[in-house]
């Protein structure tokens, strides 16, 4: 169904992004060589330098694999935990009536408040931080999960009943590919969260990592080690979401109709 | 034409497909003896009839397929169908719904949503697909297996609805306005369609709708529903005429006529009670 036509529009919203990108660059070079003092906003050039240095000695491609490891496995945990949670709250009002309260209490409470206490409890190994994820990203899987099994519409479930299908076959069948599409985003909305509290986590409580890279580069007044580490922190999100918008497109596509482009 | 109660103890005597037996249902999370939505309801629907069912919206239509079908239970009365008590949702009730997009898997192609109905009655793969062709068949779909639901038009997607349900092998098919949604020509079409699928499947048939026309191209019986609360039926018409049914014909548009002031009638009386 790709046409001609698609393509060129691709095409062309990529060379729109394309120049957007290097306007925003080459407008940062111009304020950190003219205006402003390199050392608090070092230029495009010299972050790239130090970007150089880090990857060279191998801090940058170690902390990158730490990172994401802790992030991914945060990730993959929490939502494991999460998703029968989720249809559980969705498909039985006993279940949500128990877990709600948790639920709607934990929600408020951002992962962020919790690293000296997981800290406390977990140590500062990789358990405390892969917990920290798991936990960021639970709420707002369970979440998703459970609006997306109450939102399948009464008409799909009584369809399925009158052709047949038994309480377990109906949840197995038509509950959980129903809901496939609010997992989906749900876990797109978690992965960017993760981002958000392994920086905060790994600067509070690390030796490796993006986030311990930020956080020490300010020892030797690195700012542009600083950089380096923000923007492949950005990078990796940027990817791993288009990486999980494919995995979406190609793998589940027939489940994820429902879901919008963006 | 025939007056309901006379009809109702003729029709007792052979098998009824449905019958219901002073019959009412509460609204919904209020209890018995409560107003009702419909109240002392008798109806008996013949094996391998086709039944239709009209009336003003708000005499509960939908309500009386939902007991049939078992999504719903009666709290006042007794249903049975084929002599048995409806006990919840079963395969030999089958339901073809209103909503042109919500019923479909939309996750299955056209096969897997025919074939549904077989594979949880835990019939072999093979068995599976044989049904589901047969049906994909005999409402003309043949070609269009691998399709998803939205890739199909709206009279499509009703085709498949109406396959599947016939898929599941029901020994009779509620209908709730399931070409309300569609064009006035792809109505036509799936109408003529469905008049061809009951006689060639002889099932029972009960189809509820609001457009008086449609019942009398459609029905060997109509009968008006007075609007609720309360509602019940307040007339049964035999329709005599053969299928296919010409709808110029003098015959055809007098019974059009005559349910179409029977239904007036009970719309405006309401209106002067309130």
């Amino acid at each position: 169904m790709a046409s001609a036509m698609n393509k060129a529009t691709a095409r062309k919203d990529m060379a729109w992004s394309a120049a957007s990108v290097a306007a925003v660059v080459l407008l940062w070079q111009a304020v950190s060589t003219w205006f402003v003092d390199p050392m608090f906003l070092p230029t495009p050039v010299a972050v790239l330098q130090g970007a150089w240095q880090l990857l060279l000695d191998g801090t940058l491609l170690s902390s990158i694999a730490v990172s994401m490891m802790r992030i991914l496995s945060g990730w993959i945990l929490g939502s494991a935990i999460a998703i029968p949670i989720g249809l559980a709250v969705g498909v039985s009002r006993t279940a949500r009536a128990l877990i709600d309260p948790f639920i709607h209490f934990f929600r408020f409470v951002p992962a962020i408040a919790l690293v000296t206490l997981f800290i406390v409890w977990f140590g500062v190994g990789e358990v405390s931080k892969i917990i920290l994820i798991a936990y960021a990203t639970a709420f707002i899987v369970t979440v998703n999960t459970a609006s997306g099994v109450s939102g399948i519409s009464q008409d799909k479930l009584d369809a399925a009943r009158c052709l047949g299908a038994k309480p377990l076959q109906v949840f197995r069948r038509v509950t959980i590919p129903a809901s496939l599409p609010s997992i989906y985003v749900g876990m797109r909305l978690a992965l960017a969260s993760s981002f958000l509290v392994i920086a905060a986590a790994e600067m509070l409580a690390a030796d490796s990592g993006l986030g311990y890279i930020i956080w020490t580069a300010r020892l030797y007044f690195q700012v542009d080690w600083m950089f380096a580490a923000i923007i492949v922190l950005g990078l990796l999100g940027f990817i791993t979401d288009r990486l999980w918008r494919w995995a979406g497109r190609s793998l589940f596509q027939r489940f994820l109709r429902g879901v919008t482009g963006y | 034409m025939s007056d309901p109660k006379t009809k109702d103890t003729t029709m007792t005597a052979t098998t009824a497909a449905i019958s219901f037996d002073r019959v009412g249902m509460a609204y919904p999370g209020q209890k018995a003896g409560s107003e009702l939505i419909l109240a002392d309801l008798s109806l008996s629907i013949a094996e391998g009839e086709f039944f239709i069912l009209v009336g003003p919206s708000g005499s509960g239509k939908s309500t009386l397929l939902k007991i049939v079908a078992g999504t719903q239970k009666q709290t006042e009365g007794e249903v049975l169908a084929f002599g048995e008590k409806i006990n919840g949702p079963d395969r030999r009730h089958g339901m073809v719904f209103q909503s042109v997009e919500e019923p479909l898997f939309e996750w299955l192609t056209v096969a897997g949503n025919v074939g549904f109905g077989p594979e949880v009655a835990g019939k072999s793969r093979k068995v599976c697909r044989e049904i589901a062709q047969r049906y994909i068949d005999l409402v003309g779909l043949r070609g269009h297996e691998k399709k998803f639901p939205h890739e199909l038009s709206g009279g499509m997607k009703q085709r498949v609805q109406i396959a599947r349900t016939l898929a599941a092998e029901p020994e009779l098919i509620l209908f709730d306005e399931p070409f309300a949604a569609l064009d006035a020509l792809t109505r036509r079409v799936l109408q003529q369609e469905l008049i061809r699928i009951w006689q060639e499947t002889g099932r029972t048939m009960v189809y509820v709708t609001h457009d008086i026309r449609e019942a009398v191209i459609l029905g060997q019986r109509v009968a008006v529903m007075s609007r609720g609360p309360r509602a019940n039926i307040t007339r049964i018409y035999d329709i005599d005429l053969p299928y296919p049914r010409d709808d110029l014909d003098a015959e055809f548009a007098r019974s059009v006529r005559e349910i179409e002031a029977d239904i007036e009638k009970e719309a405006s009386s309401q209106w002067q009670a309130q």
